[in-house]
């Protein structure tokens, strides 16, 4: 019988052993398999985007220009995804000598791209708000530096029942760019 | 010589299947790539205002014969103003004198206003006598005005104020139709 023993021990030791190196090859290869998509070389331009409400009739003013958002992304994969999200950082304007929640501010994506294989589109419009609401999404593009651009046009429903402001009335907005 | 036995088999298979398990669940998973950037949105408001009248304003005999010619308009407004500085102003002015000849003269003072019920600012006080030579007051509008949807804005919306137009009545007048124009400005600061 001992042979016979000997012989299993040996061949449940193998077994541990070859569960052992397959768990450990999974954690070494993992990286390399399922590698983080890195976000780099980001841009929003520009700085300010300004309102000129020189008449309240008006349904909306739109923006002196229009909003851009760019970035790149290495190591991305065409299974993964992206987004851009926007939020206000606060509920109203702030400098105004009226109350102007930030709701009066439409947000709406023109166009969305990428490259290398990558896809953008853009969400419908929406009103800001202070909880993060999505502009755009796509999956990735592959390779080194995969650009993608987002294009955004801001408009302003003005009001007679603001007063004229002496000083620009202003509101932060924040960007979170997320690559799966 | 190599033994198989139920058992081994089985414990190799259960091992096989463990390993198996966590090659697959036990990857580590990608974790996303967060990065957040701001941008400035800001509105500047200029003041504005707007009025608007009746098209034309007949002045009818209030009376008997050689009584004054009157009648009543009631012009609409909405303003936003700055919230300081200067008051802002409705005003008129005569921008042509009765047509044709031989009729009233607004350059001899005869043609007069009083202005009441304004639903935002302070309407003009007492006869006004409307001129063809500079704008005169019909409602003065204070600084942080807003018009509609209540405090801080007035209520009304639009806002309004009442003219009383009235013209003398001379002999001296040829008999006829006569008309004037007269102008309205809102001016908001």
């Amino acid at each position: 019988m001992a042979p016979r023993s000997d012989s299993l021990r040996g061949e449940s030791r193998g077994t541990i052993w070859l569960a052992l190196l397959m768990v450990w090859l999974a954690h070494a290869l993992a990286p390399l398999a399922h590698a983080a998509t890195q976000i780099h070389s980001v841009s929003v331009t520009p700085a300010a985007i300004t309102f000129l409400a020189n008449d309240p009739d008006l349904a909306f003013v739109p923006g002196n220009v229009s909003g851009t958002i760019a970035f790149r992304t290495t190591g991305g994969a065409t299974t993964r995804t992206w987004r851009v999200d926007v939020q206000a950082t606060t509920g109203n304007l702030a400098s105004c000598p009226s109350t102007i929640p930030v709701s009066r501010i439409q947000v709406s994506c023109v166009s969305a791209t990428s490259d290398n294989g990558g896809t953008g589109s853009c969400g419908a419009p929406f009103s800001l708000s202070t909880t993060p609401q999505t502009i755009a999404s796509g999956t990735e593009g592959t390779g080194n530096a995969t650009p993608y651009t987002i294009t955004l046009n801001f408009s302003f429903q003005d009001s007679w029942q603001y007063i004229a402001t002496t000083s620009p009335c202003t509101v932060s907005l924040t960007y979170q760019i997320v690559a799966n | 010589m190599r033994y198989h036995s139920g058992h081994s088999y089985w414990k190799k298979a259960g091992l096989t299947a463990l390993a198996s398990v966590l090659a697959i669940n036990g990857v580590p998973p990608a974790h996303s790539d967060v990065v957040v950037v701001t941008q400035t949105l800001q509105a500047q408001l200029a003041a504005v205002g707007k009025v608007s009248a009746p098209a034309s304003l007949t002045l009818t005999p209030t009376g008997t014969v050689f009584s004054p010619f009157a009648g009543s308009l009631t012009l609409r407004y909405r303003v936003r103003s700055a919230p300081s500085g200067s008051v802002s102003t409705l005003t008129v002015q005569a921008t042509g004198n009765f047509s044709p000849s031989g009729g009233p003269n607004i350059s001899n003072n005869g043609l007069t206003y009083t202005c009441a019920s304004a639903t935002l600012g302070t309407p003009c006080s007492g006869n006004q006598t409307m001129s063809l030579a500079s704008q005169t007051s019909v409602t003065a509008i204070p600084a942080a005005a807003c018009t509609g949807g209540g405090a801080p804005c007035s209520t009304a919306d639009p806002n309004s104020v009442n003219l009383n137009v009235t013209l003398d009545n001379d002999p001296a007048y040829k008999a006829g139709s006569y008309t004037a124009a007269i102008t309205f400005t809102i001016s908001v600061l």
